[in-house]
């Protein structure tokens, strides 16, 4: 979970545009996380396969949380 | 037929470009990973007018920039390590870790600063020009600046008095069209925020495609010899976009996904290296370049990341330039 403000220490995932076994691009628009100061979405750091979301649509999880895995 | 620049200077703007663009994506990937401190500006897709005016430049010369300034900074020649370093607030920065992406600085490579408050620099760069005039060092100071500071008072009085000493100042305005989140057009009265107001002041209204590494170039060459010769100053509007949303946390989805595309495809860095390879040069060559720049941003990233937080001590260092920090009147 990327710190989106100085003064911002959580963030919500919104919602997951790839699931469990899809190929992504990196630069691909994976997730949209919602915080107090923006919604934004994250893209995919590097390419391969989504093998594991750790955290849910709708949860609330500190900075820093590792969000998903891709392999 | 306008002229080519030569073979070595054109390698030079692509080389410039392409070190903008990787240090830029790193500076975002480092800032998804929580490593950089504070926000940033990027200058993604805005590589050519930093390259193109840079380049027109001579080693004293001196730069002020703005917030969204990376770009402006790594073109002058400042080695990235320093630069990624501050951006992580540590030591080895160029502000030892203190001033972040917003607050670059750096004097031995002409950098004379930064400035976040929006049209601030500007004002300050006449007084660098006046300093260069006074002494008679023939040394040009260019100021960027971004479209929504021409609507700043501060904008209209540095063009005013620039006019009136005959400063060695250029005035450099990327018009990325948009502000922080509104676009320039609708809260302006004239079409183009720069050039048009430059005639109020006496100066030619210069408009450049701002994606056009040469063009840059070029004019940028011109209203610096005749800066330097004692013609005084010039305003260069350089037509462009920015990729990505204001700061980092800015999705910038204010933008119709139509207009996002179409300056894509006049992505300056793509675009030049299909020039390029036209002329006939070796693919090889220009690859070799990307290779050594990506493994230039590497470095800058393990040394920046290997830089130790700054010690609480060196916050009262840099205050003054005797070295005190003591409150004075």
């Amino acid at each position: 979970m990327p710190r989106m403000g100085e003064t911002v220490d959580e963030g919500t995932v919104n919602e997951w545009f790839k699931q469990v076994g899809d190929e992504v691009a990196e630069g691909e628009a994976l997730l949209e996380i919602g915080t107090d100061k923006v919604d934004t979405e994250v893209p995919a750091p590097v390419s391969g396969t989504l093998t594991e979301i750790r955290v849910r649509e709708g949860e609330t999880v500190p900075v820093a949380t590792v969000l998903a895995v891709i392999n | 037929m306008t002229d080519t620049p030569a073979r070595d200077v054109q390698l030079e703007l692509f080389r410039k470009m392409t070190v903008i663009r990787l240090f830029e994506k790193r500076a975002y990937d480092l800032f998804m990973q929580n490593l950089v401190k504070g926000t940033t500006h990027l200058g993604t897709g805005q590589e050519a007018v930093a390259a193109g005016v840079s380049q027109a430049m001579n080693d004293d010369d001196y730069t002020f920039t703005t917030y969204r300034g990376h770009n402006h900074v790594i073109a002058r020649g400042t080695p990235l390590t320093p630069i990624m370093a501050e951006l992580l607030g540590r030591e080895n920065g160029l502000m030892r870790g203190k001033g972040g992406s917003m607050h670059l600085l750096d004097v031995s490579h002409g950098i004379l600063g930064a400035y976040a408050i929006i049209g601030a620099q500007l004002v300050i760069a006449n007084g660098s020009a006046w300093s260069a005039q006074y002494r008679g060092t023939k040394q040009v100071t260019v100021a960027f600046l971004g479209d929504g500071a021409t609507n700043i008072g501060a904008f209209h009085e540095a063009l005013n008095f620039a006019v009136v000493w005959q400063l060695p100042v250029i005035f450099v305005c990327e018009n990325n069209h948009y502000m922080e989140y509104t676009a320039i057009d609708s809260v302006t009265a004239v079409k183009r925020p720069a050039a048009d107001r430059a005639q109020a002041y006496g100066l030619d209204p210069i408009v450049v495609d701002g994606n056009d590494v040469e063009a840059v170039y070029r004019t940028a060459q011109m209203v610096i010899k005749k800066a330097r010769d004692g013609h005084g100053p010039s305003l260069i509007e350089a037509d462009t976009y920015r990729h990505g949303g204001h700061s980092r946390a800015d999705p910038g989805k204010y933008r119709p996904k139509e207009e996002v595309a179409q300056w894509l495809a006049k992505d300056p860095i793509p675009r030049y290296r299909a020039i390029l390879l036209d002329r006939g040069v070796d693919e090889a060559a220009l690859a070799e370049i990307e290779k050594t720049a990506r493994e230039a941003v590497d470095r800058a990233t393990e040394e920046a990341k290997a830089g130790p937080e700054p010690r609480l001590e060196l916050a009262a260092t840099n205050v003054w330039a005797d070295g005190g920090h003591s409150w004075r009147n």
